[in-house]
């Protein structure tokens, strides 16, 4: 970063190819749309290198640099549900299901949670990031994300039909 | 099931490799027209710096919290009445697992059975071939299976809650108490291993058998603390010690109904 500051080219490019794959799957599974998720990224690259002269190298770089991509996709998100129209938005807002389904797969059931237990569980298991990182990157406290992940994975559960997984962590 | 979770995921976010060339192209176009980072560090003291953290942290609060006002709003107002937390603690935790441990530098399995207190809102793994545990009106105790010989301190853990107290309140009071039995107490200290919260630390003197107590306070979530004692002897440390340890890694404190 340090490089990266000094206006370093070649070592922006490293850190884009180190982290531009998970970056966007990340973007995409939380916006859930292509060209949403390129321009997430696109920006979040951006901002890392417009920033990183403000980036205090003591801290660790993951929950930093995934702190600015959800705010990315929040934003694009947030852009763009001003501009489709309300019978579309209410069509694209996930229903949480209190009855197992039988045809729904792990993923839909994961897509059809809330963002607030959604994007922890992605975290978690597309990155198997620790509990800690996910919680600086989300902006919570350790406990709150545990209670996050746990009651995320109780919908899915439910969701699913009773069945249990993602215990063994 | 977690490997399936991750293997959909990573199929239903695969992405032309095109897209990474295009969005570098893209970048590079716009990095030409603001050729340098703005590197502040060099430019501004720590005054000026802290300053400006503390506004903008302020700013952010600010946004944070009215975000949060807002999404919950949004939410309340999208369930149906009384469905938002009616979710019940259930079996969702498996109820035993092979944990590795490591005692006195060697690794080992242990066989961990899950104890979930719905009364009192925590879940933890404790190790069944070793330890006992006994519920308790007030507290839960995990204890020694095999009672220990006669004339060594006690090893337990001990799981209780103070309602009313915040855990860094809670911490400096359990540290002036502990000083009225134990020669020697640390100063309360915020960690985040094995659990998230503060820890006290006391010994009674440097033999074998000398008294040790680690006591952790976590946020209950409801204005309250969990007190989590554990208690062994120095020779123990490591064995007993770094058990209870791994243990109180498995504690969870469940959402609030």
């Amino acid at each position: 970063m340090k490089r990266i500051s000094q206006g370093d080219r070649a070592a922006f490019r490293e850190l884009y190819d180190t982290y531009f794959d998970y970056a966007m799957r990340t973007a995409w599974l939380v916006v859930q749309h292509n060209e949403w998720a390129k321009d997430a990224v696109q920006e979040t690259f951006l901002r890392v290198y417009r920033n990183s002269g403000q980036y205090d190298t003591q801290k660790p770089f993951k929950p930093w640099f995934y702190c600015i991509l959800l705010r990315e996709c929040y934003r694009v998100m947030e852009r763009e549900r001003k501009v489709v129209p309300l019978g579309e938005q209410l069509e694209r807002i996930p229903v949480e299901p209190q009855l197992p389904d039988q045809q729904v797969d792990i993923y839909e059931a994961l897509q059809g949670l809330d963002d607030l237990y959604r994007i922890p569980l992605i975290l978690k298991y597309l990155h198997d990031y620790s509990e800690k990182e996910i919680a600086e990157a989300v902006g919570v406290n350790q406990n709150t994300l545990k209670s996050r992940l746990y009651k995320g994975r109780e919908k899915m559960r439910q969701r699913l039909g009773g069945e249990s997984y993602g215990t063994q962590a | 099931m977690e490997r399936k979770l991750k293997e959909r995921m990573l199929e239903e976010s695969r992405y032309d490799a095109s897209i990474k060339e295009d969005i570098w192209a893209k970048l590079e176009t716009e990095l030409n027209q603001t050729p340098q980072p703005a590197d502040l560090s060099p430019r501004l003291d720590m005054t000026l710096q802290k300053k400006r953290r503390a506004k903008l942290m302020k700013r952010v609060k600010w946004t944070t919290g009215l975000a949060a006002a807002v999404i919950a709003t949004g939410v309340f107002l999208s369930l149906p009445a009384g469905t938002a937390f009616m979710n019940e603690i259930q079996g969702w935790f498996a109820p035993e697992k092979q944990v590795e441990v490591e005692v006195e530098g060697q690794k080992e399995e242990t066989q961990q059975e899950l104890h979930q207190d719905v009364e009192s809102n925590y879940v933890l793994y404790y190790d069944v071939d070793r330890y006992r545990l006994v519920e308790g009106e007030r507290a839960d105790v995990i204890t020694t299976k095999e009672p220990l010989p006669e004339g060594y301190p006690e090893v337990s853990l001990t799981i209780e809650q103070a309602l009313d107290v915040a855990p860094a309140a809670l911490a400096a009071q359990i540290a002036e108490q502990l000083k009225a039995t134990y020669a020697e107490v640390s100063e309360p200290e915020r960690v985040e291993e094995p659990v998230d919260g503060y820890v006290v630390h006391a010994i009674d003197g440097q033999e074998w058998d000398s008294e040790v107590t680690r006591v952790y306070l976590v946020d209950n979530g409801k204005s309250g603390s969990f007190v989590l004692q554990a208690r062994y002897f120095l020779e123990a440390s490591e064995g007993h010690g770094a058990r209870f340890e791994q243990m109180l890694r498995e504690f969870q404190v469940l959402p609030a109904e």
